[in-house]
């Protein structure tokens, strides 16, 4: 088919996050159907094919050592994992679990070995932090564990190994030289997340009350925050209203509303005058980030920016052809461009959108830059004479790699005599730039944080091996952690410290907190129990009980489970 | 042909208002023919298609199967009065606690709501093998992928009474009803029969096909609580996975008469070890006439004689004795 031809509508993603950034083969079996029905084709899922085609986080098993100076300093890292990679294609946990160990930790030096097996197993896929999540519950707790060799504080061998400013990451590339992250504020996060969670009171508690046995943990977590090189769109209507044309999904977290925000504060609009359009390519869509992974905040923030300053630059240039002066001489402000030395002089936003119209070419939309993606620039055509036609590509700089952090803080109450546990009080504190919108980040903090506390809890696949195929299918069965599990007291916060490598200095959110809270509450365990008690996530009441009670035996099978 | 799983296979949905009409319908219908309470148990097996019934008769009708009443000395149970019903009525709380806090441990605010008492004690193993389809014993097959495979994944699975198949009941309430020595009413066609909540429950060494005695064509019509342990003193808990929407990994409810500290007489009983609520006679033995603090570690230590631990349920062991002792203690956590 002519691309030009295709119309695509996915309003409502919801949940799935990095599972749907690329299309599976799944996905287009609806596509090759309506081509021979000549109908409209949809394609419904069951749990039952859920299992078969809805692909899990490929589980990793991995073998660290590690040297630590005496100040708990991470000399050298050995680091080996084998990846249970499912069946068919390649999947990139292994790997991504040595470049983010690598960035997390900042071992001096470091060896990562891995090993993809091919499983005869339901089929695999990226999930939130894929390798990220299990970099930090392989390599989390053994630094606590060295913190309590060495007798030092387990938040002050996070503090000394964690990232800071442009801190290296990966492998070294051709060139012998390393990549750089943008920023890591990571341990002002652990400072301001240990006050908030009250990190040494909480230390002096008592261990051990009865058949209960305390402990807390601190871990950090990391992931990718955001790619660059996206487009805005927004048109300035004849009535004064601000219309965006945006590519992002609605995944159920709102970012494709959220970051709009960006553009409203930028042309000093009321959010009520601004419109969004979004969800369908027929409604004239810019080309916009895959929206999942931590994207959306960091790429459209940005390409929102351009645009705005597109906008900005038009108004002024309008303004100036028809009141004279230059473009410079003039401001924007309250819904109108006026000039420095006379603010009454001026037009609205609704004036100057007629007289873009009027002018035509670049104003209108008539004319498109040449950097901006084919796709947005059919849009900008079917936009043209609409109004002041705002466009622009993210051509800001940026020197380095987009990530963000998390620094978890659990307290675990542990009852030896049942194997149940509970999570007293979680804290996550975030180094992920700006705060654009407080309360979805919150809600990416939390769920997020509860999908890392499900995988270290009670979230987990059992396989028949014997006949190969799962037998915990339903979700009563693989334990997934529901609203009700949520921790007894969940705090979050944030450093707030902007990126310096991107103009609004807000990077992504949604990936950072589930290893954090995965290794933070695994940390919690340990400490309550003892290192080396659990070699497996999820750790559920019956490995409590293996770990207490001498007599009671658990088979350590092979490649089961998620983590 | 592919197996659509997504989707109930179609029957025939009778809606009676009353016992008899539910009765007479059971009769006429057949075997195929399948009694609905709050679903929690039926729908999922339904839409998985391992129950294919021709007709399904909805009790949600029959207002005389729902609520409380006292009659006599006994306190009367509507099998489909809701879990959450059972958990808060003030007369149950006031004389049967044991119940009311296992109603209102089982599964999550919301399936408490919908699911019923009858439905909860009535429902079937949770076995991932015999759910999902696969021709065991329990299903009429010729083996027990749980306990006798090698690699039988039996983590949540039976520590005792195991003859052929491992699973377990899964029911928070029914443990607390044998406990409380309930009587159970059920009628059909030809009459109504009483019986004991301990006999209500099958084994496999009676019958690995089924987990209660109800027949085709019968209704389990009143659960009754006789005063016998009315404002005695009591202990429920329930260990699992999850905070929420769990089954037991294992449950105990106890019930005891005492006389200062001293115990002159108790029920323990133990949910998700054996394919029904698991009595521990020798356990109610040893700490008759005895104090608390005296007779907890030896009865516990009595708890899982005779328990037959599988490859990953070993663990169960240690639950059923601490459990015991934490019972007959009285405390939670110390």
């Amino acid at each position: 088919m002519d691309a030009d031809d295709i119309v695509l509508i996915s309003e409502y993603t919801g949940g799935g996050f990095g599972g749907k950034i690329t299309a599976s083969v799944a996905a287009i079996i609806p596509a090759l159907l309506a081509k021979k029905a000549q109908a409209p084709v949809m394609l419904r899922v069951s749990r039952e094919d859920e299992q078969a085609i809805g692909r899990a986080r490929p589980s990793l098993i991995g073998r660290m050592r590690a040297g630590f100076s005496k100040e708990g300093r991470l000399l050298g890292l050995d680091m080996f994992v084998v990846m249970d990679n499912g069946p068919y294609e390649e999947q990139y946990d292994g790997g991504m679990s040595g470049r983010m160990a690598s960035l997390l930790y900042q071992p001096q030096a470091m060896r990562w070995r891995g090993v993809a097996v091919l499983t005869n197993t339901p089929t695999r896929g990226a999930q939130t932090a894929p390798g990220g999540l299990q970099a930090s519950a392989l390599v989390g707790p053994l630094l606590a564990k060295a913190a309590r060799r060495l007798h030092l504080d387990p938040l002050a061998v996070c503090r000394i190994n964690a990232p800071e400013g442009r801190a290296p990451v990966g492998p070294p590339k051709a060139d012998g030289t390393l990549n750089a992250a943008t920023s890591a504020f990571v341990k002002q996060a652990l400072d301001r997340g240990a006050e908030a969670f009250g990190w040494q009171s909480r230390r002096t508690r008592p261990a051990v009350k009865g058949s209960v046995r305390h402990g807390i943990g601190v871990a950090t977590g990391g992931f990718v925050a955001g790619t660059i090189g996206f487009d805005g769109l927004f048109v300035i209507t004849p009535e004064g209203r601000l219309r965006l044309h945006t590519g992002i999904g609605n995944l159920g977290t709102e970012s494709f509303s959220d970051v709009q925000r960006v553009v409203a504060d930028a042309m000093d609009m009321p959010w009520d005058v601004c419109e969004i359009v979004w969800g369908n390519t027929g409604q004239h869509l810019a080309w916009s980030c895959v929206s999942g992974g931590s994207q959306t905040i960091h790429a459209m923030s940005r390409a929102g920016l351009a645009a705005s300053l597109d906008a900005r630059a038009k108004l002024k240039e309008i303004a100036a052809k028809t009141l004279g002066g230059k473009p410079e001489d003039y401001g924007i402000g309250g819904q109108r461009v006026f000039r420095h030395d006379n603010s009454q002089a001026g037009m609205s936003f609704a004036e100057a959108a007629r007289r873009a119209i009027e002018l035509g070419g670049i104003y209108d939309g008539h004319e498109c830059p040449a950097d901006v993606n084919k796709m947005t620039k059919a849009s900008v055509a079917a936009l043209a004479g609409q109004g002041l036609v705002a466009v622009a590509r993210d051509a800001f700089p940026r020197d380095g790699q987009t990530f963000s952090y998390v620094a978890a803080f659990a307290e675990v109450e542990v009852d030896t005599e049942t194997g149940m546990y509970r999570i007293v009080h979680f804290h996550a504190e975030a180094d992920a730039g700006v705060v654009v919108h407080p309360r979805a980040f919150a809600g990416q903090m939390a769920g997020r944080s509860m999908l890392g506390i499900g995988h270290a809890t009670t979230q987990k696949w059992l396989y028949d091996q014997e006949h190969g195929t799962p037998v915990a299918r339903r979700f009563y069965q693989t334990r997934p952690p529901t609203m009700l599990c949520f921790p007894e007291k969940f705090t979050w916060g944030s450093v707030g410290i902007p990126d310096p490598q991107t103009p609004v200095g807000a990077r992504g959110i949604g990936e950072p907190p589930v290893g954090a809270a995965c290794a933070a509450v695994l940390c919690a365990l340990n400490d309550a129990l003892g290192d080396d008690k659990f070699l497996r996530a999820p750790v559920m009441a019956d490995a409590i009980l293996a770990a207490i009670e001498p007599g009671t035996w658990r088979v350590m099978d092979g490649l089961s489970a998620n983590v | 042909m592919a197996i659509i799983r997504d989707g109930m296979p179609p029957f025939d949905l009778f809606r009676p208002t009353s016992v008899e009409d539910a009765l007479s319908l059971a009769n006429r219908l057949g075997a195929d023919t399948w009694i609905l309470a709050g679903g929690l148990d039926s729908l999922e097996r339904f839409k998985d298609r391992i129950k294919r019934p021709k007709a399904v008769i909805d009790l949600s009708g029959v207002d005389a199967l729902r609520g409380i009443r006292q009659e006599g000395e006994d306190l009367v149970i509507g099998p489909m009065t809701t879990l959450t019903e059972v958990h808060l009525h003030p007369e149950i709380k006031a004389r049967f606690a044991l119940l009311a806090e296992a109603a209102g441990e089982v599964a999550s605010p919301q399936i408490r709501n919908q699911g019923t008492l009858g439905g909860n004690i009535s429902q079937d193993t949770r076995c991932w093998y015999y759910r999902g389809g696969w021709d065991c014993y329990r299903a009429g097959g010729g083996t027990c992928y749980a306990g006798e495979s090698p690699e039988g994944q039996n983590r949540e699975h039976a520590i005792f009474g195991a003859e052929g198949c491992v699973a377990v009941s899964p029911s928070d309430t029914a443990p607390a009803l044998v406990a409380l020595e309930a009587r159970l009413v059920i009628k059909n066609a030809e009459g109504v029969r009483e019986v004991a909540a301990e006999d209500f429950f099958v084994g496999p060494e009676k019958d690995i096909t089924r987990v209660n005695i109800l027949r085709p064509g019968e209704l389990l019509t009143e659960i009754r609580l006789p005063a016998t342990w009315a404002g005695a003193t009591f202990y429920f808990e329930k260990v699992r996975d999850r905070p929420v929407w769990d089954f037991p990994l294992v449950n105990i409810a106890a019930a005891m008469r005492l006389t200062g500290d001293r115990i002159d007489r108790a029920r323990f009983v133990l949910g998700a070890v054996a394919a029904r609520p698991w009595r521990l006679p020798q356990v109610e033995a040893a700490v008759a006439g005895r104090s608390r603090n005296a007779s907890a570690e030896a009865a516990a230590r009595l708890a899982a004689d005779g328990a037959a631990p599988l490859l990953h349920n070993g663990y169960k062991v240690v639950l059923a004795r601490n459990l015991v002792k934490r019972a007959i203690l009285g405390k939670k956590e110390s």
